[in-house]
């Protein structure tokens, strides 16, 4: 296994910047996922890993060595494509053996490595079949066989599960993480997918763009993203932006939102841009957003529930607060709440994120200090 | 950097490059091409202006005319004759006849019951598809005198091939290449949406007018580049004429192909011959460029 | 494309579901152009039935005869003379075909996938040479072939056989490579196959069908191939099948119809399977199943 790096990588496409200054390292044995929506240059990056394209600028390393004027095929990668690639004419077998028989490895060899593999993933019955007789998990198994044969480096996956179903896909996942953790293989992955790169990797590398955003292991990148882009990319529900007002009172800065006021820590604040009026985006996530019919003496906002969408385990509702802003809080399973209740909503604010309006640059410094000491609400004169 | 050389990071990497295992794989089949298909074809532009002849005085001392041939071209009463008929055979069989009748006949089978349009096509392309002397040889027989086309004509006695000789290699030629527009044609017709008809159709449209205001203009495209393809195949054609009529009676169907063909191997005027066949591969020439315009223009 | 007119309609007193059943009205038009179809397949008919007839007939001549039944001209015709236009034709097809589509091959794959300095000039020039008619290099090949000791022989002939169907051959075979999807060479690629490798296990495979739609279509055209067999191999040793028929028309003016039917329905039937093949190979269609999805 080795590490991978990508020092000021560019690709362009004409004069279009697919890939914008990538730098990035990815050590031996992680399990990095590139993530983001389509068009953010993961798939670019992927591909220009692999060799199936030429960097622009820039230089990119396998094990320490320089590959970029090396071809794919001694750069030691093994690639699972997102439409599998499978050999129409060949058998799975034929399919899998293909590698190996280019590489002139003996015959007993091939016959059983395959075996084995097929063993592994659990497509010996299907050995001497065509892909066009296989459902999509299989076909994508057979796609992971292949590369898994190769013995490669560096595994590299370019969204392996968009095309099968829910449960399916779960179920891979989980296979994926086992043969990481057996193989201690390098992976790295792509998805557009937050749920996939959250539950499967090392470390998630967010592009947007072309550029990386921010590259961290799942829970930092959930705890403290970067940016307005990653926060709300990240996480399911989207993370509720507020529009909200810094003050100093008392030579303590706070953030005055929905009415409700927060003093913040000023070891972790970054002042903001100079050019804004105080205005800060301000960033709860759902489960931030605490629901209290009763319990009274702690900060209240009153919002109206619009939507309840039950899912099983819990609850997500849709509330407007004051007339105007719309929050969304998860609140426990069978909760008795419907559409057009009076509901009181709090806010935890140990979470609060706090966003620059024009550069969308967090405002926190990284740390992981708790942010506020205290929350008292204000009713705010309007 | 464990590679130890200096690796520039903005030099700009990925210009496409031609590769060498490119060259090889071109190198075989473009070599042959040039040899034997552009080497020809260049040669002709040489011999075109020589007096060289395959047995006579000049097959071996041969040299450079200048002027000559074209002048003798250019009073060669032949040679205007045989451009006349050469027109009227492309245009009368193969633009007029084999581009009509095949349309005609795939707007036909359009809507006729599979029994029917199977059999009339596989018929129709039956014709098409024997070797061209078989056709020849089958014509050949057809318009001899107590043969099948006097008979069916009324005329049992006539040998049409010296009666009509033109006539009946057109008729021969349309018989034979019809299948090609025709196939053409249908594939285009498939391609036509149905809800355009069937909207046509609602709106109160006759047969007719459904044919000759929504079908024929957006066959338009199709029936151009057909014009041109069957026009490009009947210009060069020898093999039919040839074997009926050899150009004959007299000069009664020497087209240009064949009229070159008696030149350069009847008369063994090779030099002449080039001349000859340098017009046509001027007129060729004019019709493929068009060809191409037209592909160029769609893609 | 009639539209079906339905009966008039139900007066409302009646209850119950109203089962309307179309039917098509025979327009008078329809009969018409049948009956038009009809006569065309029967004037195209009737050349091939005197063929035919001619064939089993054993005193053929030269109109359409109930035939006196009789297997004597094929007899005469599948001797040993009679099948060595056969057997030359067959050389001159073969070696026409081998040669042009594996050129065809080599050409269409890196014209479909490599960079190739000015590719686009290059297709159209591929495309207008196709167009070219042959007749117009009979004299100029000639002079050549001459010229370095070529003439007189079956495979040369071929070689500027396959040469004159090189360009339409590329042209089929770049579309047919276009159609292969990329991510197969890419995977193939990683894998370690070497471009020779993969245009072989990878490419030729998935393209067989169109690779043998081209085969069968030069292989067609070579057998009928006639003024260039007869200008650059005078040898009579391997006058194929379109120059003997030829020879048996100009020759005398009494021909045996018979015979020479017998034998021209026997050098058309190869090309008439062959485009059967190809025809039915055609409707069934071909998807790279599995290979990628959708």
């Amino acid at each position: 296994m080795a590490d991978v790096q990508f020092e000021h990588v560019y690709k362009l496409f004409g004069s279009h910047p697919a890939v914008n200054d990538l730098s990035l390292e990815i050590a031996d044995g992680e399990f990095l996922v590139l993530l983001g929506p389509s068009g953010c240059g993961k798939t670019t990056s992927l591909r220009m890993l692999a060799g199936l394209e030429r960097p622009t600028y820039g230089r990119i390393a396998i094990g320490g060595r320089t590959v970029n004027a090396l071809p794919s095929k001694v750069r030691d990668v093994a690639m699972v494509f997102q439409n599998y690639a499978l050999y129409p004419h060949k058998t799975v077998r034929g399919n899998l053996a293909f590698g190996m028989k280019v590489r002139r490895e003996p015959k007993a060899e091939i016959r059983r490595q395959v075996k084995d593999v097929a063993a592994l993933l659990g497509i010996e019955r299907l050995l001497d079949h065509r892909p066009a007789e296989l459902s999509g998990g299989e076909r994508q198994r057979v796609a992971l066989g292949r590369a898994l044969l190769r013995r490669p480096q560096v595994f590299l996956m370019d969204e392996p599960l968009s095309n099968l179903d829910a449960a399916l896909r779960a179920q891979m996942r989980a296979e994926l993480i086992r043969l990481h953790t057996r193989l201690k293989a390098t992976i790295v992955y792509v998805t557009h997918d937050q749920a996939e790169a959250m539950t499967m990797a090392t470390r998630i590398a967010v592009m947007s763009n072309g550029h990386l955003a921010q590259v961290g292991a799942p829970q930092q990148i959930y705890d403290h993203p970067s940016d307005l882009f990653v926060a709300t990319f990240i996480g399911l529900p989207k993370m509720n932006i507020v529009t909200g007002q810094l003050t100093d009172q008392e030579d303590a800065p706070a953030v005055e939102i929905l009415g409700l006021r927060a003093k913040l820590n000023r070891a972790t604040l970054r002042r903001p841009d100079p050019g804004g009026r105080g205005e800060v985006l301000v960033g709860i996530r759902p489960e931030d957003v605490l629901c209290h019919t009763s319990d009274p003496g702690t900060a209240r906002i009153d919002a109206c529930v619009e939507v309840v969408e039950p899912l099983g385990s819990e609850t997500l509702i849709t509330a407007r607060c004051n007339g105007s802003t719309a929050l969304v809080a998860r609140v426990p399973p069978r909760s008795p709440i419907a559409i057009g209740d009076r509901i009181l909503l709090g806010i935890n604010t140990q979470h609060l994120h706090l966003f620059d309006p024009v550069t969308q640059q967090t405002l926190l410094k990284p740390t992981r200090e708790s942010l506020t000491t205290t929350l008292r609400s204000e009713v705010a004169a309007n | 950097m464990m590679d130890g050389s200096e690796f520039q990071l903005d030099h700009r990497q990925d210009r496409p490059r031609f590769e060498p295992s490119t060259a090889l794989l071109l190198s075989l089949p473009g070599g042959f091409l040039f040899f034997l298909f552009a080497g020809p074809i260049a040669y002709a532009l040489y011999l075109g202006f020589t007096n060289l002849q395959l047995i006579g005085p000049h097959a071996q001392a041969w040299w450079f005319t200048g002027l000559a041939n074209p002048t003798r071209l250019l009073n060669d009463a032949i040679f205007f004759h045989s451009i006349k008929l050469t027109l009227i055979f492309v245009v009368g069989s193969g633009m007029i006849g084999q581009t009509l009748v095949g349309l005609i006949l795939a707007l036909l089978m359009r809507g006729s019951p599979a029994p029917i349009r199977l059999s009339v096509g596989t018929l129709v392309v039956a014709a098409w598809v024997i070797p061209e002397v078989t056709a020849a040889f089958i014509w050949y027989a057809f318009a001899q005198a107590g043969g099948t086309l006097g008979i069916v004509l009324g005329a049992p006695q006539t040998n049409f091939l010296f009666s009509a000789p033109m006539a009946t290699v057109s008729a021969a030629n349309l018989w034979r290449g019809t299948a090609f527009s025709m196939l053409v044609f249908s594939a285009a017709l498939r391609n036509v949406p149905a809800e355009v008809l069937e909207a046509a159709d609602v709106e109160g449209a006759s047969r007719f007018q459904r044919l000759w205001s929504i079908t024929l203009p957006l066959l338009g495209p199709t029936i151009i580049t057909n014009l041109l393809l069957v026009t490009i195949l009947n210009l060069s054609d020898f093999t039919l004429i040839y074997t009926l009529t050899q150009g004959g009676p007299g000069t009664a169907t020497m087209t240009l192909p064949i009229y070159i063909y008696q030149e350069a191997f009847t008369y063994y005027e090779l030099g002449y011959g080039t001349t000859i066949s340098l017009v046509l591969i001027l007129i060729g020439a004019v019709l493929s460029l068009l060809f191409v315009r037209k592909v160029r223009k769609a893609t | 494309m009639r539209l079906f007119r339905h009966g008039p309609v139900r007066p409302p007193e009646l209850a119950g579901p109203l089962i309307v059943i179309p039917h098509p009205r025979i327009s008078l038009p329809d009969v018409a152009a049948n009956v038009v179809l009809t006569v065309v397949g029967v004037v195209f008919a009737l050349p091939l039935l005197w063929l035919v007839f001619a064939s089993v007939d054993k005193n053929a001549g030269w109109y359409i005869r109930l035939p006196d039944l009789s297997s004597e001209n094929y007899r005469a015709v599948l001797t040993a003379h009679g099948l060595q236009p056969f057997v030359n034709s067959l050389y001159l097809a073969a070696v026409t075909t081998a040669v042009a589509t594996v050129l065809a091959l080599l050409a269409a794959y890196p014209l479909s996938r490599r960079h190739v300095p000015g590719k686009r000039t290059v297709m159209l020039l591929v495309l207008f040479a196709s167009g070219l008619p042959v007749t117009m290099m009979l004299v100029p090949i000639y002079e050549m072939y001459a010229a370095i000791h070529w003439l007189d022989s079956s495979f040369t002939t071929s070689l500027f056989l396959a040469a004159t169907a090189l360009p339409f051959a590329i042209w089929l075979m770049k579309n047919y490579v276009d159609a292969v999807p990329v991510e197969l060479e890419e995977a193939a690629r990683i894998e370690g196959a070497g471009t020779l490798r993969t245009l072989l296990s990878v490419v030729l495979p998935l393209i067989l069908p169109g690779f043998s739609v081209t085969a069968v279509y030069i292989f067609i055209s070579a057998w009928g191939a006639f003024v260039v067999p007869l200008v650059l191999d005078a040898n009579p040793d391997d006058q194929p099948g379109t120059v003997a028929i030829y020879q048996f028309l100009g020759a005398h003016g009494f021909v045996q119809f018979g015979q020479l039917a017998a034998f021209s329905l026997l050098f058309s039937l190869p090309v008439v399977i062959l485009y059967l093949l190809i025809a039915r190979s055609f409707r069934g269609g071909f998807t790279f199943g599995g290979g990628v999805r959708g």
